[in-house]
C-alpha cells in the first residue's frame, strides 16, 4: 500500500494515529473530510484526547475486522475503559460510529 | 439379465401388465427383437406406468439421443444439468442394489439397464454386469465395473472410481454451499422477522452499555460537565436508551435544566425522582412522556418552581389536573409547550391563560384535540401582555376553522414588537387576508416563520414588510403560493436565510434560472428584451403582472439547509446553479424531483438527498 492509502488522525494533545483510509471511512465524518484540505495533507485534526482517539481507532479496526462476520453473530465483544464511557459516547456520536 | 435370473426368486410387487408379460414370455430380449421390427408400437406396449415422461421419450428416440451424445463428448459439468432427476434415480438404484434386492420388474429400469446384445448401441458402455471391464466415459481409461460405478445417463456410459470420486466431491461441495447459503438466508430472514438487525454494535451502543451497567457508580464514568450532560441526554434519546437506570446519570442537585427527548422508557416513579433529586430545576423538557402521570404533576408542582415546561404526549394528565397545576405550581411559567394530548381541554387553556398568560414569553400549542372551540383560541390575545410573547406556535388544531385570520391578527397586534418565532403549521383556514395583514405589522424581530400546509395562501408580498430578514422559513406544501410571492419573500430575506423549505411550492425553472443568473448576463438581457417587447418599457425589477416575469439575481450567503422536495422544476442545471450561488449550503433535499440525477456538478461538500439514483 502506498502512503495514499493512509490517513493520520491527530488528537488534541498531538497523538498521531496512522490508519488506513478504508478503515477511517467507516466513520462517515472522517470519510467526508476527504474532498477537503484534509485529503491533501492526509491529516485530520480531531478535538479529542489521545486516549479517546485510541479507543476510537481500536473500534474502527474492530469494526473493519469483523464486519464480514457480523451476520453469523459470533464476534467478540468490544471493550472500552469505563472511565472514558461518557466522553467516548459524545465523540462516537460526533464521528457517527 | 443373466445376473437377475441367477439370483434368488424373491420378487417384489408387480403390476398386472408386468405379470401378464412375464406369463406370456415377453421378456427383454423378446421386446428388443420386436422393437427392431415395429419400434414405436413395442415401445408403447412395454411402457410401465411408473416410467416418467422423460424416460419414455429417451426410450422412444433411443437411437437419436445416442448418436448425438456419442458425437459430442461432454464434461463432468454436463451431468449436473439433469441432476435432480438423476440423483433421485441414482439414489434409488443404489439403495436397491445395496439391499441386494432382486430387481424383478423388467420394464422398471428398462432404459438405464441397457442390453448387451443390442447392435443399436454404438458405444460399448451400455448396461453391464459388475466385474466386467469397461472404459470410463470421462477419462477413457479401462476399469473394472462395480455395483457402485456411476452410470452417466447423458453420455450413456459408466464412470471409473476416480472420476466418480471427483464428481462426488464436487456434489458434496455444492450441497454444502447450498446448505450454508440456505442457513444464511434463514438467519437474515429470522432477524428480519425479529425486527432486529444483525450487525456490529456501534461504538455508541458499546458506550451506552457500559454506562448503563455502571450507572450506580456515576463517578467511575468520568467527569464530563453539565453542558455535555445535555449532549449525552440527547444522544441517549437518539439511541432510544434513556430509561429508569440511564436517567440517574442526570439527577444531581446542580441541574437547573433537564431535557429528555424520549421518555417512553421512563416510568412514573422515575419521573418523581427528577423532582426529588433536582430541587433547583427551572426548566424541564419531557418528550414522549406517555407515562407521565397525574401524581407526577402534583409532585412536581409541590417540589419545583419551574419557569419552563415542555411536554410532548402527556396524555395521562387530566383536564382537572392541568387546572390545578396552573393554579398552584405553574404560576411562574414563562415558557410553556404542550403537544399531542387530547386531555388538555378548553378549561385547561383558560386556566393556563388566567394564571400565566400575562407573563408568557413562549407559548406552543400543537395537536391539542381537547380544545374544540374557536372562542377558546380567541381568548389568547386578551390575556397576553403587550410585547411580551416571543415565541408562538399554534399548530395542527383539531379542525382548521378553529384558528382564524382574525385570531392570528389579534395575537400579532399584541406581540408585534417582541415576536421572534411564529409557527402556524396546519392552520389551513388561514387565507390571503391573514398574509396581507401580517406584512403590515412591524415584526422586525421575527426571524423564524413556519407556515406548513397553508394551502389557501396565494399572495404573500414581502416587498413592504418591516422586518430585518428571516433566518428560518418553512413554506412546506403551500401549494397555491404564487411565484411572485416566493420571489418577494426570497428577495426580502435572501441575505439572512439559513434554513429554507419550499417543499411542493410550485415555481418554474425560469424562476430558478433568473434568480441565480446575474442581471448583466447576455442571455438574461435578451430574455428581458423579448419580454419588454410585449409590455413596453418595463425592465424594472419586479414585473409580476406580465406572464414573463423578470427576477433580479439573488444571493444566499448564509443558506445552509434547503428543501426543494417536489418542486418539479428543479433539475440538474438548477442544482448546478444552487451549488454555485449558495456557498454555505450543506444539505439540499430534492425528494420527488425526478429530473435531478447524478449528472449534476455540485460542490463536494454539498449533500444532496432524495435523488432517485440514491436507491441503487
Amino acid at each position: 500500500m502506498s502512503s495514499e492509502d493512509f490517513v493520520t488522525l491527530v488528537s488534541a494533545d498531538n497523538h498521531r494515529f496512522i490508519i488506513s483510509k478504508e478503515v477511517a471511512s467507516i466513520s462517515s465524518v472522517l470519510k467526508n473530510t476527504q474532498g477537503f484540505e484534509e485529503s491533501k495533507t492526509g491529516k485530520i485534526n480531531l478535538d479529542m484526547d489521545g486516549d479517546i482517539l485510541e479507543c476510537v481507532v481500536e473500534y474502527l479496526y474492530y469494526h473493519y475486522k469483523y464486519r464480514e462476520q457480523a451476520e453469523t453473530g459470533n464476534i467478540p465483544e468490544f471493550n472500552i475503559p469505563t472511565h472514558l464511557a461518557l466522553e467516548l459516547l459524545v465523540k462516537a456520536d460526533y464521528l457517527d460510529i | 439379465m443373466s445376473r437377475r435370473r441367477g439370483a434368488s426368486n424373491v420378487r417384489g410387487p408387480n403390476s398386472a401388465l408386468t405379470e401378464f408379460l412375464r406369463v406370456e414370455g415377453i421378456t427383454e430380449n423378446f421386446r428388443r427383437r420386436r422393437e427392431r421390427e415395429t419400434e414405436q408400437q413395442i415401445a408403447d406396449l412395454t411402457q410401465d406406468s411408473s416410467d416418467d415422461v422423460n424416460e419414455s421419450s429417451t426410450t422412444a428416440d433411443n437411437t437419436e439421443v445416442e448418436a448425438s451424445t456419442s458425437g459430442s463428448r461432454s464434461t463432468i459439468r454436463d451431468i449436473e444439468e439433469d441432476e435432480d432427476v438423476q440423483q433421485i434415480r441414482l439414489a434409488a438404484r443404489r439403495k436397491r442394489r445395496a439391499a441386494g434386492e432382486q430387481i424383478s420388474d423388467d420394464e422398471d429400469d428398462g432404459n438405464n439397464v441397457g442390453d448387451s446384445d443390442d447392435e443399436d448401441y454404438v458405444v460399448g458402455n451400455e448396461y453391464k454386469i459388475e466385474g466386467e471391464e469397461d472404459t470410463c466415459i470421462e477419462c477413457h481409461q479401462p476399469f473394472k465395473l462395480s455395483v457402485y460405478s456411476r452410470y452417466d445417463k447423458l453420455r450413456k456410459g459408466y464412470l471409473c472410481e476416480d472420476c466418480n470420486e471427483l464428481i462426488k466431491a464436487e456434489e458434496r461441495k455444492k450441497r454444502k454451499n447450498q446448505m450454508s447459503a440456505k442457513r444464511r438466508r434463514k438467519r437474515v430472514a429470522q432477524a428480519l422477522l425479529d425486527k432486529s438487525f444483525v450487525k456490529i454494535p456501534s461504538l455508541q451502543d458499546v458506550c451506552i452499555k457500559v454506562i448503563t451497567s455502571n450507572i450506580d457508580q456515576v463517578e467511575t464514568l468520568g467527569d464530563i460537565g453539565t453542558s455535555n450532560l445535555n449532549e449525552i441526554s440527547k444522544i441517549l434519546s437518539k439511541n432510544r436508551s434513556l430509561d429508569n437506570s440511564t436517567m440517574a446519570l442526570f439527577l444531581n442537585p446542580n441541574m437547573t435544566k433537564i431535557e429528555f427527548w424520549d421518555c417512553s422508557n421512563v416510568d412514573s416513579d422515575s419521573f418523581n425522582k427528577i423532582a426529588s433529586f433536582c430541587p433547583n430545576l427551572t426548566s424541564l423538557t419531557l418528550f414522549m412522556c406517555g407515562q407521565f402521570h397525574n401524581d407526577n404533576l402534583v409532585y412536581f408542582s409541590d417540589k419545583l418552581n419551574l419557569n419552563e415546561l415542555n411536554l410532548n404526549g402527556p396524555f395521562l394528565i387530566s383536564d382537572v389536573m392541568w387546572q390545578e397545576f396552573f393554579e398552584n405550581g405553574g404560576k411562574n411559567l414563562e415558557n410553556f409547550e404542550i403537544r399531542n394530548t387530547h386531555r388538555f381541554g378548553n378549561d385547561s387553556l383558560i386556566s393556563l391563560l388566567e394564571n400565566c398568560g400575562s407573563s408568557l414569553k413562549s407559548l406552543k400549542l400543537s395537536r391539542l384535540d381537547g380544545i374544540d372551540s374557536a372562542a377558546m383560541y380567541e381568548l389568547i390575545p386578551h390575556y397576553l401582555t403587550q410585547n411580551c410573547l416571543e415565541t408562538l406556535e399554534i399548530s395542527y388544531p383539531k379542525s382548521e376553522e378553529l384558528v382564524t385570520n382574525e385570531l392570528i391578527i389579534n395575537v400579532l397586534s399584541m406581540c408585534e414588537g417582541s415576536l421572534s418565532s411564529l409557527n402556524l403549521d396546519g392552520c389551513s383556514d388561514l387565507t390571503d387576508s391573514f398574509t396581507q395583514e401580517m406584512v403590515k405589522f412591524n415584526l422586525d424581530k421575527l426571524t423564524s416563520l413556519s407556515l406548513k400546509n397553508l394551502d389557501q395562501i396565494k399572495d404573500f408580498d414581502f416587498t413592504n414588510f418591516k422586518n430585518n430578514g428571516l433566518i428560518s422559513l418553512n413554506l412546506y406544501k403551500c401549494v397555491e403560493l404564487s411565484e411572485a410571492s416566493v420571489y418577494s419573500i426570497l428577495k426580502h430575506s435572501c441575505s439572512t436565510l439559513v434554513e429554507l423549505c419550499l417543499n411542493s411550492v410550485p415555481v418554474s425553472k425560469n424562476f430558478w434560472w433568473q434568480i441565480f443568473t446575474p442581471n448583466n448576463d447576455e442571455l438574461k438581457k435578451r430574455y428581458l428584451k423579448s419580454d419588454s417587447d410585449d409590455e413596453s418599457e418595463n425592465d424594472d425589477e419586479d414585473d409580476d403582472e406580465s406572464p414573463k416575469a423578470f427576477y433580479d439575481e439573488l444571493s444566499f450567503p448564509n443558506l445552509t439547509s434547503l428543501d426543494l422536495g417536489f418542486v418539479r422544476s428543479v433539475d440538474d442545471q438548477v442544482l448546478n446553479l444552487i451549488s454555485k450561488k449558495c456557498p454555505k449550503l450543506k444539505v439540499l433535499e430534492v425528494f420527488g424531483d425526478n429530473r435531478c440525477t447524478f449528472g449534476a456538478k455540485v460542490r463536494e461538500d454539498l449533500i444532496i438527498i432524495g435523488r432517485q439514483g440514491d436507491l441503487n
